[in-house]
């Protein structure tokens, strides 16, 4: 339904590319994700796939038809959720969404609903500028649901979310697909990713450098490993070790001859894991 | 139409709830105050109309004589008057010549001249000749002949167009760039990016919301200086062109720019060479080629004609102000469309 072909993106003007001949198909009612490091391209991707970036080189198609030639009609079958909350902080939260839906060409939600969806009903007509940070991040989020959308495009719905609120965010994606809807979901969130994904990609520096299921993914990278906590320098450190690894078997050795360790824990492949292993760095 | 209702109430609500347009109301305030306590209604020095009168007899200076036209100086040759104009001691003098029943009149003046003021000293002398002769005149033109100095228009009162253009029409410059400039940085803008509404209903939905403040605005204005006595029908419709032409060219050069600070040289640019056309509707005389070309000069000219009036067609000023219009309405489609509604283009 979506495929993306050889994309690159360059800001500089330099050949530093921010994407870097990035490929992936999403079908028809998937759940994308598309996890990497800050920095990695993730939202410059997600910016030329809804054509707010212009394309520069590669291709990005719908059922076959280029982004580059894509008529306005096109926003009325797509929602964007922003990882920055982009809203009128002049109006309030009934407001934003109100006027927002009057400018589609298709029937839309009751904003009304929405909030309540998000559980902002109460704070429905306080001024934006008067909201928390979670409370923008959820608006916006409802937002992008405003025109009962075919696909959605959701940038970190979840990021910077209480742990309650992040999980009723992830039961409304995950309700968005039973109704049939393609989601591109983009995150750090591994937790997240693993929990709402059919597959993922996982980008580092501009590079799509594993594209799966989760379990796949798990499956085929993800070993064994052993968090260790142990008295440094300065302080409690925690390092992760994966035990088919000679580098990392010699390290964890030196540390059990040499250092006070406090607690050692084997754990099961995650998707984190996974990821640290195929880039070498963490994910934040 | 409904898309653009709909984003109409919105800019209308952050209008309203924007300080810098509740900055106008306090100007508007201050005018109020200057225009009925400090400013007095008295009438400007008059210019002084230099005549060398070289008929048979000094017709015009004896029919003169008895009348009370004390700023008309006769001078006896044509020689000194050039002077005169050289020296810029004053930009226009005629010279009469031939009889009551054949005059010849010359009209000599400076390079500033605009012809429209030159049309009307010809038409003021021919109705001065057929009044001379016996003949009613018709009252238009022997008013506007000593310079608009039969029925000279009041200190204060002088201030108002200038203060519909300068206040009321020219804020819209001011206003789209500071929305725009907000949408900016809250990115509201790139969420207007992914609706289906585009370019053409961005542009016209503020428009209409700055004219919608601006009338209010005007009307205030006037129904508090001038009173009722004056034609709305004609007023309204040059105060809606100036103010969406300001309105263009404020959100076209505001796409170069992303904030107020930046932005606030180019205000003052464009104020001090819209000023210009000031001096031209104080002084007529100072009427160079260039001045009906700045944008604020039809605007200002018609509002004046329209609170003041004096027999002028404004015919040429309207096309002007439609023209300025459509060109200014096409370059903020483009800008707008190339500069706000995508990034990286
Ligand atoms: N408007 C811009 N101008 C110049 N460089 C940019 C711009 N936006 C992003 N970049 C650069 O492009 C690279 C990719 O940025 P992008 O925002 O796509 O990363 P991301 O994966 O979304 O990161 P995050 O998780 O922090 O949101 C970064 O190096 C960033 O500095
Ligand atoms: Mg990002």
């Amino acid at each position: 339904m979506i495929s993306v072909e050889n994309l690159y993106h360059d800001y500089t003007g330099k050949e530093q590319y921010a994407v870097n001949d990035v490929s992936f198909n999403i079908k028809k009612g998937e759940v994308f994700g598309f996890l990497g490091p800050s920095g990695a391209g993730k939202s410059t991707t997600q910016n030329i796939m809804t054509g707010l970036l212009k394309l520069q080189k590669g291709e990005v198609l719908y059922e076959s038809n280029s982004i580059t030639k894509m008529k306005s009609e096109f926003y009325n079958n797509i929602g964007v959720s922003f990882e920055f909350h982009n809203l009128y902080t002049k109006l309030t939260g009934y407001e934003n969404l109100k006027y927002f839906a009057g400018l589609f060409d298709v029937p839309t939600a009751d904003p009304m609903e929405l909030l309540d969806m998000v559980g902002l009903r109460a704070d429905a007509n306080k001024r934006v500028a008067n909201y928390s940070k979670g409370m923008m991040q959820r608006i916006v989020f409802a937002r992008s649901l405003i025109n009962n959308p075919k696909i959605l495009y959701l940038d970190e719905p979840t990021s910077g979310l209480d742990p309650t609120t992040a999980s009723q965010i992830r039961q409304l994606i995950k309700r968005k697909k039973e109704e049939g809807c393609t989601i591109f979901l983009t995150t750090h969130n591994m937790f997240a990713a693993d929990d709402l994904c059919d597959r993922v990609a996982f980008l580092n520096e501009g590079k799509i450098v594993a594209m799966d299921t989760p379990r796949n993914l798990k499956m085929k990278h993800g070993e064994k490993s052993v968090v260790v906590e142990f008295a440094g320098e300065k302080g409690i450190k925690k390092s992760v070790f994966f035990l088919d690894n000679e580098e990392d078997k010699k390290q964890l050795n030196k540390i059990i001859l040499n250092k006070e360790v406090q607690t050692i824990h084997s754990q099961e492949a995650t998707l984190e894991q996974t990821f640290i292993k195929l880039t070498g760095r963490g994910l934040i | 139409m409904s898309k653009l209702f709909n984003l109409y109430v919105q800019d209308m609500k952050l209008l309203l709830r924007n300080s810098f347009a509740w900055l106008m109301m306090g100007t508007i305030i201050i005018f109020l105050i200057l225009y009925h306590f400090v400013i007095t209604d008295s009438i400007e020095h008059e210019i002084t109309m230099y005549f060398v009168d070289n008929s048979k007899g000094h017709i015009m200076e004896s029919a003169l004589e008895g009348r009370n036209v004390d700023n008309v100086v006769f001078i006896s040759n044509i020689e000194e008057l050039e002077q005169l104009i050289l020296d810029k001691e004053t930009q226009v003098g005629i010279v009469f010549e031939g009889t009551i029943h054949e005059p010849r009149f010359t009209i000599v003046h400076g390079e500033n001249m605009r012809e429209e003021n030159v049309n009307l000293i010809r038409a003021s002398l021919r109705n001065m000749i057929l009044n001379m002769a016996g003949v009613s005149v018709d009252a238009q033109y022997s008013t506007k002949f000593l310079g608009d100095r039969v029925e000279p228009i009041p200190q204060n009162k002088m201030l108002i167009p200038i203060f519909l253009t300068y206040e009321v029409v020219m804020f819209s410059f001011f206003l789209s760039a500071v929305f725009m400039f907000e949408e900016k940085a809250e990115g509201s803008i790139k969420a207007y990016r992914i609706t289906p509404t585009g370019t053409a209903i961005y542009i016209v939905s503020k428009t209409l919301a700055f004219i919608t403040k601006g009338i209010v605005y005007a009307l205030l204005l006037i129904l508090l200086t001038i009173g009722f006595e004056v034609n709305f029908l004609a007023l309204i419709p040059i105060l809606m062109l100036g103010i969406a032409l300001f309105g263009f060219m404020g959100m076209s050069i505001a796409t170069f720019f992303s904030n107020i600070s930046e932005y606030i040289f180019v205000v003052m640019g464009v104020l001090i060479i819209s000023m210009l056309p000031i001096f031209t509707i104080l002084i007529p005389s100072f009427s160079p080629f260039y001045i009906e070309w700045i944008p604020s000069f039809p605007a200002l000219y018609s509002i004046k004609e329209i609170l003041f009036p004096t027999g002028i067609d404004l015919g040429r000023q309207v096309i002007t102000l439609v023209g300025m219009n459509i060109i200014a309405y096409a370059l903020c489609h483009f800008l707008v469309t190339k500069k706000l509604m995508k990034e990286g283009a």
